[in-house]
């Protein structure tokens, strides 16, 4: 907790522009975790922000456009008779953003490995799964406990 | 008048205010204060203070004031009190630990039935939040490990679930 001021003001910063403010209370919590988990000096951990920044803004281009080719997809198989070659450039396209997806994590961590020690870069590596266990557990805990996340497709997901 | 008079007077001056003097020394002790201003204000001072004592007494305080009274003077003089055993007293303190004992058990187990959520827990997350930050995570943590994490954190859930145990219960192996 010894960078709480500094990580409240890098996560003030970090969906400043029109990010809903639980998304900010996101990103503060993944901070926060991350400075404690990894024991990031204030400067590492103003890097780390920048990571994750980009990297969740990344994330929300690749989505969206993930789901506007899923879309098209849907559209083409469903068109009679089925234009192969816009198929065919579809499937590319969507493979290709769905790649980029998949890799982003990886991409996340190389980024990260350029200025994190030896033993950050292995507590980084514990600490996003332990945390992603974490999140799971915690929703299918509030959804099995009350109707609250019942509307959220995520609360039904796993 | 002299000062000689009113020191051979002064002796029977607190007889004649209590009313107790006779009644030929009270003539002599009156026309003395009659003259003598020292003694007429000396005269009704006491006065007042007979008519005080004369009053009903003050309402008597209670044993304990007399016992702790007494406990004071004994130390005061180097005598240790022998220590009274009032049965009231043990009781007392019984019930107080009776109190202490059942408060603690109730507290024992709301906190068995609630634990504390460490500072970084989770648990803190509102709802949303908590949603935005499962959305936030496919960024940093490979898809690869997702399931993997998730089973893992059901064990470790199940496992500090079993490690529990009530009093006079065996926790899970």
């Amino acid at each position: 907790m010894r960078h709480v001021p500094l990580i409240l003001l890098l996560a003030a910063t970090l969906g400043a522009t029109s990010a809903p403010p639980a998304r900010d209370r996101a990103h503060t919590y993944l901070m926060l975790r991350v400075v404690d988990a990894l024991d990031l000096t204030d400067d590492k951990a103003l890097q780390m922000r920048d990571i994750l920044r980009r990297a969740d803004a990344r994330r929300l281009a690749l989505t969206s456009q993930r789901d506007t080719l899923d879309a098209k997809l849907r559209t083409a198989l469903n068109a009679a008779p089925i234009d192969s070659t816009a198929l065919s450039r579809l499937v590319a396209d969507t493979h290709d953003v769905q790649s980029q997806l998949a890799s982003l994590p990886e991409a996340t961590f190389d980024e990260a490995q350029k200025f994190l020690t030896v033993e950050q870069q292995a507590k980084l590596l514990l600490f996003r799964r332990e945390l992603q266990g974490e999140v799971r557990q915690a929703i299918r805990r509030r959804a099995t406990s009350g109707p609250a996340h019942a509307a959220h497709p995520k609360a039904d997901a796993h | 008048m002299t000062s000689i008079d009113c020191h051979r007077l002064r002796p029977v001056l607190v007889d004649l205010a209590v009313g107790t003097l006779g009644y030929q020394q009270a003539e002599i002790v009156l026309a003395h204060v009659r003259a003598c201003a020292t003694c007429r204000g000396d005269l009704a001072a006491m006065r007042g203070v007979a008519s005080e004592l004369r009053q009903p007494a003050a309402e008597a305080p209670p044993d304990e004031f007399w016992q702790q009274q007494r406990t004071a003077i004994m130390r005061r003089i180097g005598v240790e009190p022998r220590a009274e055993r009032r049965p009231t007293r043990r009781w007392a303190i019984a019930g107080a630990l009776a109190t202490a004992a059942l408060a603690l058990l109730l507290v024992r187990g709301h906190f068995r039935a609630h634990p504390p959520a460490p500072a970084h827990s989770i648990d803190r997350l509102d709802d949303e939040t908590l949603l935005h930050l499962d959305d936030l995570l496919p960024a940093l943590v490979p898809a690869g490990t997702l399931d993997d994490a998730d089973a893992e954190a059901v064990a470790a859930n199940d496992g500090a679930d079993a490690a529990v145990a009530w009093p006079g219960e065996e926790p899970d192996s």
